[in-house]
């Protein structure tokens, strides 16, 4: 990845390229997550992939690149609510839809609805931001608008309620 | 299972089902973007296709082709389901009626990363019509890779997490028509061209 990010930051079209393709659907779902409307979904995915490369000598190496992405994009979300007056409303982060994704999901959907089955709503959250999008546990507390020790408690207690899961799942 | 796995799981099956998503495909629309922002991406310099290469690939092909007609003649069929491993095996079982199972064309990118393209029978209205699938095998290398069917220009980027998919469904592929396999990083790109011979393919099927 060293080398992907050191040819971002000399726009080469191979590096660019594999970045999108690697990262783009993934980017899609954290948009609309947080907007539920398609279209606006994929204006955000597009600026993010922009902002990304505008900015991409910001970018130092700390942390997983696939979150500095993630939380370009949720930036980017975030700032289109408060514009279209929606953010104060209807937004926090215990909006996000997580069982309710109605889009063309339906594997996706099936996946969070499994899920849910185990994991009561918080302990997904914490699971999709530290696993999935790559957040540290400080940076999904602050997401969450809780304290890191409360977050890592949780997570772990999700972890274990996704083993005996999965272990039920086997059997069966 | 460790926590360790436990989280790969999740990981894995949330990835499965992301790939599974269907958006719009954005790419050239973002590359517009950001030239008309004043940035513009630098691309590789392409390489002129040789003639003589051409020729060479297209004999090359019909060389793989006969020789695996002269194989498949003299080894007999159960020898030959071996030579499959068992991933490969199963996804063309699940996504064929019945398949070649050896490669009909390997493009070679490194000793250790390459890409392979098989075909099989798929049912299609009650008919059986012949589809070509890739298998990708990166080990060294991370490239990017695209198909291209030259004759109805429809073109699809591979991401590698893809390891097989059906050219046929993604980039429609008629008797007769050229195929383009780019496989580029920053330091090379390679070109391969496959002629969808139908009929050809289909004997090796059937047999």
């Amino acid at each position: 990845m060293k080398k992907i990010i050191k040819d971002l930051k000399a726009h080469k079209e191979y590096a660019f390229e594999t970045v999108y393709y690697q990262y783009y659907k993934l980017i899609y779902y954290v948009a609309f997550s947080m907007v539920q409307e398609t279209g606006l979904a994929e204006e955000i995915v597009q600026d993010t992939f922009i902002k990304m490369i505008e900015n991409i000598h910001q970018y130092k190496g700390k942390g997983e690149f696939k979150s500095w992405l993630v939380s370009i994009t949720r930036n980017l979300a975030r700032n289109e609510l408060i514009k279209r007056n929606k953010f104060i409303q209807r937004y926090s982060y215990n909006d996000e839809i997580i069982d309710n994704f109605q889009d063309n999901t339906d594997d996706l959907r099936g996946l969070l609805l499994e899920i849910r089955k185990c994991l009561n709503d918080f302990e997904t959250k914490i699971v999709i931001s530290h696993v999935i999008y790559g957040f540290t546990f400080n940076k999904t507390a602050s997401e969450l608008n809780a304290s890191e020790s409360v977050v890592k408690k949780s997570y772990y207690a999700a972890i274990k309620k996704l083993k005996e899961y999965y272990s039920r799942e086997k059997n069966e | 299972m460790s926590d360790k796995k436990i989280k790969r799981k999740f990981f894995d099956n949330f990835n499965k089902c992301l790939e599974n998503y269907e958006i719009r495909d954005n790419y050239s629309v973002i590359v517009q973007k950001l030239e008309d922002n004043g940035i513009t991406l630098v691309r590789p310099e392409a390489k002129r296709l040789n003639t003589f290469a051409y020729i060479y690939t297209i004999l090359t092909i019909f060389l793989c082709v006969l020789t695996g007609l002269i194989g498949f003649s003299i080894g007999g069929n159960s020898k030959r389901a071996e030579l499959l491993n068992p991933g490969t095996k199963q996804y063309l079982e699940t996504h064929t009626e019945i398949y070649y199972d050896q490669p009909i064309m390997t493009i070679y990118y490194s000793e250790h990363d390459m890409i392979n393209i098989y075909v099989g029978l798929v049912k299609d209205d009650d008919e059986l019509v012949i589809h070509y699938f890739y298998q990708l095998i990166f080990i060294n290398n991370n490239p990017t890779v695209s198909f291209k069917n030259l004759n109805n220009n429809k073109e699809v980027f591979i991401v590698n997490s893809f390891r097989y998919g059906d050219l046929s469904v993604l980039i429609t592929i008629n008797n007769g028509d050229k195929i383009m396999c780019t496989i580029k990083d920053e330091e090379k790109t390679i070109h391969q061209y496959l002629i969808a011979y139908h009929d050809i393919y289909l004997q090796l099927v059937e047999k």
